[in-house]
């Protein structure tokens, strides 16, 4: 309640008279009767909705029946449920397990095919002019960058196969 | 704001065991449906009770409860649990009444059918079934900004603050415009309602 200096406010003076029940009782509130003594702003709001009160109370309303209850509750509920973002799915740890396994191996994976490279150059450098030689290691080269790209790739993708089909790959071990 | 915040925190440490509105909500907002169903039974009274007072036809009324609170599901992410939740659910459903009175300016502004059957339902005498449609006829009569102090303020409760929150207007012309409608309504009803 805001109370200046012991005294109210119009402010809470007004809600005091708007919250009571009879308004004979709202004046039997000493610091209201204080503030409409001297307010006259107040005074004349009293005077008013004292007139009106008895009608204003008559407008009453229909409580909302169950049946309106209940189809309000069920839309509502369909909405919460539409509003709902499905959640990420946190890191399978059998996927991470591949990934890291993968990863450690990436170093040899590449090694070994930079020596199939520098093998296949040396043998159609035998066989073929260098130019030749080298345009075919070129091709070599993107070909094998782009299937080890495409492998690594592809690791997230078969993990998650793997995590959606559980009983098949519990069968296929069986 | 901070008697905001010191409201907000006296209710949800409160004695009451049940959550309050804005736990609820957050609740709401991260799919638990049984924090929407309590919200739901909760609010749905007290706002089809405004809603019936702006919009008194009951077909309307009714699909303004439904959209008010598809509307509020829909934006609970918006929802501020530091504000009141009533006040963030009183502002939608003051939008969409407004947005449907716009639309039915041309269609007739006095359908008393519905106030009929609620005075039959609410078995109240004949003398009194005539004054309340005069009090219907009287609010409904009013500007739609004072008739919107009057239902935030007298019907449902509303302190000045969240009315001007609910309203985007200032808390001084709630004020006004309250202390206008009252007013209007005194000298539309006259003496005859007089307190003894």
């Amino acid at each position: 309640m805001n109370v200046q200096q012991g005294r109210l406010d119009c402010q809470a003076c007004e809600q005091r008279i708007l919250s009571a029940r009879n308004l004979g009782c709202a004046l039997l509130d000493s610091s209201v009767a204080d503030h409409i003594a001297e307010c006259r702003e107040c005074s004349a709001f009293l005077e008013s909705l004292r007139e009106v009160k008895p009608a204003l109370d008559q407008y009453r309303v229909l409580e909302p029946t169950t049946e309106l209850i209940e189809t309000v509750l069920c839309r509502a509920l369909q909405q919460g449920s539409e509003n709902l973002v499905p959640e990420r799915a946190p890191i399978d740890p059998g996927l991470f397990r591949v990934l890291l396994a993968s990863l450690v191996s990436l170093p040899l994976v590449i090694l070994i095919n930079a020596l199939m490279g520098w093998a296949f150059y040396e043998l159609t450098a035998l066989l073929l002019p260098r130019t030749v030689a080298l345009y075919c290691v070129g091709l070599f080269v993107v070909w094998a960058s782009l299937a080890v790209s495409f492998g690594y790739a592809s690791l997230p993708f078969l993990g998650a196969l793997v995590r959606h089909s559980p009983g098949r790959l519990r069968a296929a071990k069986s | 704001m901070s008697s905001r915040q010191c409201s907000f925190t006296i209710r949800a440490m409160g004695p009451h065991t049940e959550p309050s509105d804005e736990t609820l909500a957050v609740r709401a907002e991260q799919g638990d449906q049984e924090a929407i169903s309590v919200l739901v039974r909760r609010h749905s009274p007290g706002l089809y009770g405004f809603i019936q007072r702006y919009q008194p036809d009951r077909d309307d009324a009714d699909d303004l409860l439904q959209e008010t609170w598809i509307r509020a599901v829909a934006n609970l992410d918006r929802f501020d649990p530091k504000r009141r939740f009533s006040t963030w659910l009183f502002q939608i459903a003051l939008n969409l009444c407004r947005d449907r009175a716009r639309r039915d300016q041309v269609r007739s502004r006095f359908r008393r059918d519905v106030q009929e059957m609620q005075q039959e339902k609410t078995r109240v005498t004949v003398e009194e079934k005539v004054d309340a449609r005069k009090v219907v006829r009287a609010i409904e009569a009013l500007p739609p900004q004072q008739k919107e102090a009057l239902l935030l303020r007298y019907y449902q409760g509303f302190s000045e603050g969240e009315t001007s929150e609910i309203m985007g207007c200032p808390k001084g012309t709630v004020k006004s415009r309250l202390h206008q409608a009252v007013q209007a309504l005194r000298s539309k009803l006259g003496p005859r309602g007089v307190e003894h």
